[in-house]
């Protein structure tokens, strides 16, 4: 009976390590969650002051997208879409963040979970 | 059986720490972008007030200009093309009187403006300041020459166009407010930034201009600038040299 705890052990550790990697990877989503969505409130904030003609609300609100989403500091950051709709007298910035998975075998089944957020304001005209 | 006691308290130790460590992290994060989108937003809405008194008194100047026009006689070409304007008696009285009506607005608004965005930003987010970014506050900017010319007694009185415009001109209005506010770091335990409650100082700068449909873009020349009074306020795009990175925020 003296080796049972061992067998026993080494049967449960892979299911706990796997337990800790979930645990860390919903960290890093909710942090990513929260970066994101503030990353589509500037893009937003810098599309509304930038629709008059000669300028262009979808170069701004990329740029501010991208400045923001730069913090996280992962190359995702240059596969991630801004999409700029005009819901006249609004506009409505989505980003979307492919977060890349940490969790060893599931990583490799589904590699990028994408991450969407988005922000209405009305425009200033 | 006695050596399975304390199996679970190997993992529970290994895991406790590092469930803390990320749910700060995640707190800390959250906090930071909840205060920095409330304190663009009350930034955003101290430069619209200031913005809206400066159109608020580009309006009213407006209306008293109309005003000045039908204590002239009703006529706008009268004035616009008349080299002299002939003003008696009480056409003269209410012309001085609409003069100093429109002095009074020009003086008391900026400091009025001032006074809503200070009492604007401070309910709408605590441990925070502003401070304008310009260099005072934005001015309806009178370019109004005293032009009355008073000939000899029992002759009438002459007012001369010739000179400098005797009327407020729109196009000519002042400095735009931005307003650069920051939040300050919280301090509230020792220790509390791992726990996300000790909060980076973070700025946001906005600026807001007067407008109304038909002015293109800032820095143009408004057309027809005299005589319309439907000006508005409008956010504006900023372009400012100021440190606006810190830590995780950026804008």
């Amino acid at each position: 009976m003296k080796g049972q705890v061992l067998v026993e052990t080494v049967i449960i550790f892979p299911i706990l390590i796997f337990f800790l990697f979930c645990i860390i990877q919903i960290g890093i989503l909710f942090n990513t969650y929260y970066i994101v969505n503030y990353a589509s409130f500037c893009g937003c904030r810098a599309a509304i002051v930038h629709t008059q003609l000669p300028d262009n609300p979808v170069k701004y609100a990329n740029d501010a997208v991208r400045i923001v989403l730069l913090s996280l500091r992962t190359k995702e950051v240059f596969l991630s879409k801004v999409t700029v709709k005009f819901y006249y007298p609004e506009l409505e910035v989505t980003v979307m963040y492919p977060l890349n998975l940490i969790i060893p075998i599931f990583g490799e089944i589904l590699p990028y979970i994408p991450i969407y957020s988005s922000t209405r304001l009305p425009i200033e005209k | 059986m006695r050596r399975q006691k304390g199996q679970i308290l190997v993992f529970v130790v290994l895991f406790i720490p590092i469930l803390i460590v990320i749910l700060s992290f995640v707190l800390a994060t959250g906090k930071m972008v909840y205060y920095r989108i409330k304190l663009q937003n009350a930034t955003d809405a101290a430069a619209y007030t200031a913005a809206l008194w400066q159109a608020r008194g580009l309006n009213v100047i407006s209306d008293l200009n109309w005003a000045l026009i039908a204590a002239v006689g009703g006529d706008i070409a009268l004035i616009l093309e008349n080299p002299t304007l002939l003003l008696i008696g009480d056409k003269l009285k209410c012309f001085k009187a609409i003069q100093r009506m429109q002095d009074g607005y020009i003086k008391s608004f900026p400091g009025l403006a001032g006074m809503a965005i200070r009492a604007n930003f401070k309910s709408n987010i605590d441990n925070a300041k502003w401070f304008p970014l310009c260099d005072s506050m934005f001015s309806l900017r009178i370019r109004r020459y005293y032009v009355l010319k008073i000939k000899e007694k029992g002759v009438p009185l002459y007012m001369e166009k010739s000179q400098p415009e005797f009327w407020i001109e729109q196009n000519k209005k002042g400095p735009f407010i931005r307003i650069i506010g920051v939040r300050f770091k919280d301090k509230i335990v020792f220790g509390g930034g791992f726990l996300g409650l000790e909060i980076p100082q973070m700025n946001a700068v906005a600026q807001a201009i007067p407008t109304r449909e038909g002015d293109a873009y800032l820095g143009t020349e408004y057309l027809g600038g005299l005589w319309d009074p439907n000006f508005y306020a409008k956010l504006s795009p900023v372009s400012a040299r100021v440190p606006l990175v810190k830590g995780l925020v950026f804008h």
